[in-house]
């Protein structure tokens, strides 16, 4: 602004002190300091830079006695001392600045710039002193408490670390002591002096002269870009381990590259502007117009205006990014446990089928095929019973189509063709017996997640003992359980089935089942199940259900629920007779080379089979409901969010508007030269725009920052509601930039009616107001 | 300029009357008008205020329109004008300088006088030169980067002449220019208008409360009541200083 604006807010000067330097002196009236801007003084900058540091004093004595290794117990009087080492300096320090600060600004004449921010910064400062000081004698009593136990010590004595265990901890010794009221109280005060200092010393910034903030811009950019650097040669992008706080080091690197993200931005913002301003007349008056100084509120609303674009886009962006991330896993889930394309007969059997099979097959894209006979049945257990989709399939040719065998969790694929040996399984493939409680990632995953999480090194020791304890219980129950010449090699199968003396058990077809079917009904692999068809023979009072039993061979989890919860398979054979159909089947099913073009392989397959009765269907049909829902579910999604964006563009119609009162006379100056309305239009047109894109740049760049943390570091979701384990991200680069384009297109849209505004203004009445 | 006054004179206003509606009432500004300036004239408009001479300039200058009557430039109705045809027209024909000086904040002195030739879509550098040769010419040449915030009212009065000249304009208007001027100022402001017609040979219509000025100036319109009271041209005798490099420019001659 001015040219002796500098000279006086320039905090350096090292002749003011000297009056603040004689507070102690008895009052005497002394004229009011007369100041268009507050000068911040030493005592100013002194406190503003407390605010900040003070936390390191409080640091230091903590880690000196972390570095100690005591605990209360065996030196309480450390501990004793800790909290007033921690907070008396402090306290003193504070007061007395604060205490000169305030002498100050009593003498500055009332409405001159700065000098609410410096009373509140000093009354938030003596604060939060209060409350320290307060504090500090009722923490002293809670760690010398010898009946006390703080949790969240442990073995060290670091008492830092606000795990809520431990901040309970501290409350309940409290209560116990008497002192409850007092902590809360001090907290209380604490927190309101720390937050008031903290918002007072963010706005006194801008009382510092330019050249000092500038000064400290460019240190931090040299620091920020080293920083950069650094991280981006030493630190990984995904975490390196599964380990709890694997994330930290990526995550570090991300709020690095962020940060330096932002700076160059800053850095860069005046370099564009300077651009713009070649281009020609409109560009350049609004872009001196957008540096030029506003007034206060115009600044804070513009600000705003920005800031709530650019919520509004993150927000979009996030939340398509995570519904996408949903349905992406979701159809990998589909395309795993189904095939890609499916034929067969709406109606009716579909009998005839080898030919059919060698059409599917040799059609061109597909990969394998295979047959499949499906009914609708009920599963009865020892304990319970279930309704069922048996679904009996060619062990053989399926694992090429489907994901079944690495779905498997428990038994074996090949127990389908060869169910004898589940005869002969030993005891550390039941699994789920009485011996297996820690089986991870199994039927009760619920029960053992929780400890999972905590992974120390103290529950692996725990697991491998335990692990080599069942080894040696299970070892003993195969001794006991198989017959002696089938030990040794397990995949001898007895001579007949029928030959077992009728000592052993039955050879049962096999049945593989999904984990939550298993769950419901207490199964495990080798135990007996009775299938139940409700289409059976005819009996004398009608049809009588069908019943046979099988043995489960296998308990599959595919992540989805539907399919967990109905599915059981059996081999092609087993189910055409338990089902009656012959030798028909219910359909075929394919695999395509790539899933995304299946629609087109149908096509080619329907003329390939050359039967009118079959319908082929690709994955898309078959789940059309599925994902024409979640279509819907993601437009509107994108229509509310987008609403969000709409009224955040209300907010640059206001700026705008507020602009245009506030540019009346440069307005008329400009149309007095002979500027046209549409240049006008332009201009104000041209700030909203930047206003917009700036917006939806910060916006779409937190939106990229946060879905990429998700999806690297991984946000954990409880597996029993959401049947997944974390929040699945899938990051589209053409959403990203439809939100950006609809973001500046909406923005553009909203600076139309302002702009109008403006350009309506005659020069006269215009100029006439000043 | 030869020619184009033997055609018709710049500026001719014909009964022209300027009217508002105040509380229901109606205010009559100006009354029946009649004025003609002939090309390279300098024409002092002076009168109490209320005459309505404000509204006159106003009016000439196309930033307001008149109730009745016809203003024409060489012959041309800019009354009825399109809007866009009115913006090119105030761009390269007319000049203003106004009491509060309007310069644009945010600007240099440069960029001020250059923005005319910008809001045309003249080339900067184009503008730049030119720019600079008339703040040279006013005296500011050791000011080309100082934004009106930093210069003195006189040079920032004087940014705005150069402002108004930089198109070369037919007319320039000025709204009494040198009004919150210091007497000292205002003199070597005043010195100016008669350098810059005697060389370049400008048409200006100056508004003004001061004797001084108008009693120089060739021809003194005096306003009452939103008409024209008298109509005085007198010979203007040469100014002593300026006599020399006076001969140079043909429209010295004219009066």
């Amino acid at each position: 602004m001015s040219d002796e604006a500098p000279e006086e807010t320039a905090p350096a000067d090292p002749a003011p002190p000297s009056p603040e330097t004689s507070l102690p002196e008895p009052r005497r009236d002394r004229p009011l300091v007369a100041e268009r801007e507050l000068r911040i003084g030493w005592p100013g900058a002194a406190l503003g830079l407390w605010v900040v540091l003070h936390y390191v004093f409080a640091l230091a004595p903590l880690l000196y006695v972390g570095s100690l290794g005591a605990t209360p117990n065996e030196a309480p009087e450390v501990f004793f001392w800790l909290p007033i080492a921690m907070f008396a300096p402090s306290v003193v320090i504070t007061v007395v600045l604060a205490g000169v600060v305030l002498a100050r600004v009593r003498r500055v004449a009332p409405g001159t710039r700065g000098r609410a921010r410096m009373f509140f910064l000093s009354v938030g400062a003596v604060l939060r002193a209060l409350g320290a000081a307060a504090l500090a004698p009722v923490l002293s009593l809670v760690f010398t408490d010898t009946n006390g136990f703080l949790v969240g010590l442990g073995g060290q004595a670091l008492p830092i670390g606000g795990t809520p265990e431990y901040v309970e901890s501290i409350r309940m010794i409290a209560g116990s002591q008497g002192t409850l009221p007092v902590l809360m109280g001090a907290v209380g005060v604490l927190l309101a002096g720390a937050l008031i200092e903290k918002l007072a010393a963010v706005s006194a910034w801008f009382l510092i002269s330019l050249r000092i903030r500038q000064v400290f811009w460019v240190v931090t950019d040299v620091l920020v870009g080293a920083a950069f650097v650094a991280v981006l040669l030493l630190l990984p992008w995904k975490p390196l381990t599964e380990a709890p706080d694997g994330w930290q080091l990526p995550a570090i690197k991300l709020a690095v590259t962020t940060i330096a993200c932002v700076r160059i931005l800053a850095r860069v913002m005046p370099f564009a502007l300077d651009g713009m301003e070649t281009v020609g007349v409109r560009l350049l008056v609004a872009a001196r117009m957008m540096r030029a100084k506003k007034s206060g509120f115009v600044t804070a609303i513009g600000a705003l205006s920005i800031g709530a674009v650019s919520i509004s886009s993150c927000v979009l962006t996030s939340t398509l990014s995570v519904m996408g991330g949903f349905r992406n896993d979701l159809k990998q889930k589909i395309l795993g446990n189904n095939a890609h394309v499916v034929v067969d007969r709406e109606h009716g059997e579909f009998e005839g089928w080898a030919p059919t099979l060698e059409a599917v097959r040799d059609t061109q894209g597909v990969v394998a095929a295979s047959p499949y006979v499906q009914g609708e049945v009920m599963i009865t257990s020892a304990t319970n019973l279930a309704g069922a989709v048996i679904r009996g399939i060619d062990p053989e040719t399926i694992s090429d189509v489907t994901e079944l065998r690495r779905n498997l969790r428990h038994g074996e694929l090949d127990y389908l063709e060869h169910p004898e040996r589940l005869n002969a399984l030993r005891a550390s493939e039941m699994r789920r017996g009485l011996l297996a409680p820690r089986d991870t990632g199994s039927i009760e995953t619920e029960d053992d997640d929780a400890e999972n999480d905590r992974g120390s090194l103290f529950d692996e020791v725990e697991r491998s003992l335990e692990e080599v304890e069942r080894e040696r219980i299970e070892a003993d129950i195969d001794e006991f359980l198989l017959p002696e010449d089938s030990l040794p090699e397990p995949a001898a199968p007895p001579a007949s089935p029928t030959s077992a003396d009728g000592a052993g058990p039955d050879v049962l077809p096999g049945l593989i089942v999904g984990q939550e079917l298993a769950r419901t009904l207490r199964l495990h692999v080798g135990d007996e199940v009775n299938v139940v068809s409700p289409l059976g023979e005819l009996g004398p009072s009608g049809p009588m259900p069908k019943s046979r039993p099988f043995r489960i061979a296998g308990i599959f989890y595919s992540g989805m629920y539907e399919f967990d919860v109905k599915m059981a398979y059996t081999t092609l054979e087993a189910a055409q007779g338990f089902l009656n159909v012959g030798d028909a089947i219910t359909g075929i099913e394919a695999k395509v080379e790539d899933a995304e073009a299946a629609l087109a392989v149908a096509e080619r397959m329907q003329i390939g089979i050359g039967r009118d009765d079959l319908r082929v269907r690709a994955w898309q049909e078959v789940n059309k409901n599925l994902f024409g829902a979640l279509q819907l579910e993601k437009l509107v999604m994108f229509v509310m969010l987008g609403i969000a964006i709409l009224v955040a563009s209300f907010c640059i119609v206001a700026t705008l508007t507020l602009l245009v009162q506030e540019k009346r006379k440069e307005v008329g100056i400009l149309k007095a030269m002979g500027a046209t309305a549409e240049q006008i239009v332009a201009v104000f047109m041209a700030q909203g725009l930047m206003i917009g894109v700036l917006g939806a740049a910060t916006g779409l760049g937190l939106g990229y920052v946060a879905t990429f943390a998700t999806e690297h570091f991984g946000i954990h979701l409880n597996p029993e509601v959401y049947y997944i384990d974390r929040l699945p991200v899938h990051v589209d680069p053409a959403e990203f930039a439809l939100t950006g384009v609809a973001t500046v297109i909406v923005c553009l849209l909203a600076t139309i009616y302002p702009a109008i505004l403006g350009s309506r203004l005659q020069p006269m009445e215009a100029l006439r107001d000043t | 300029m030869q020619s184009s006054r033997e055609a018709a004179p710049l500026v001719q206003v014909e009964g022209v009357w300027k009217k508002f509606l105040h509380e229901e009432r109606e205010v009559v500004i100006l009354k029946d008008l009649d004025l003609t300036i002939e090309q390279g004239e300098m024409l002092a408009v002076v009168g109490p205020s209320g005459a309505g001479k404000s509204t006159l300039l106003h009016i000439l200058g196309t930033l307001d329109l008149p109730t009745a009557g016809s203003i024409r430039y060489q012959g041309r109705d800019v009354t009825r004008y399109s809007a866009a045809q009115l913006s090119a027209f105030r761009n390269d024909s007319l000049g203003f300088v106004f009491q509060f000086h309007h310069l644009l904040p945010e600007f240099t002195a440069i960029e001020n006088v250059m923005m005319p030739g910008l809001i045309q879509g003249k080339r900067r550098g184009e503008m730049e030169k030119r720019a600079r040769g008339l703040l040279d010419e006013v005296g500011l040449s050791h000011r080309l980067t100082h934004r009106p915030g930093e210069l003195s009212g006189g040079e920032q009065q004087r940014v705005a002449f150069a402002r108004a000249l930089v198109m070369d304009p037919k007319l320039v208007m000025a709204d009494e220019p040198t009004g919150n001027l210091d007497s000292k100022t205002s003199e070597s402001i005043h010195s100016l208008f008669f350098d810059l017609n005697r060389r370049r040979g400008t048409t200006f219509l100056i508004v003004t409360h001061s004797r001084d000025l108008a009693d120089r100036m060739p021809r003194k319109v005096s306003m009452r009541d939103g008409r024209i009271e008298s109509d005085e041209r007198r010979p203007v005798e040469p100014e002593p200083d300026d006599a020399a490099e006076a001969p140079l420019d043909p429209s010295e001659a004219h009066g």
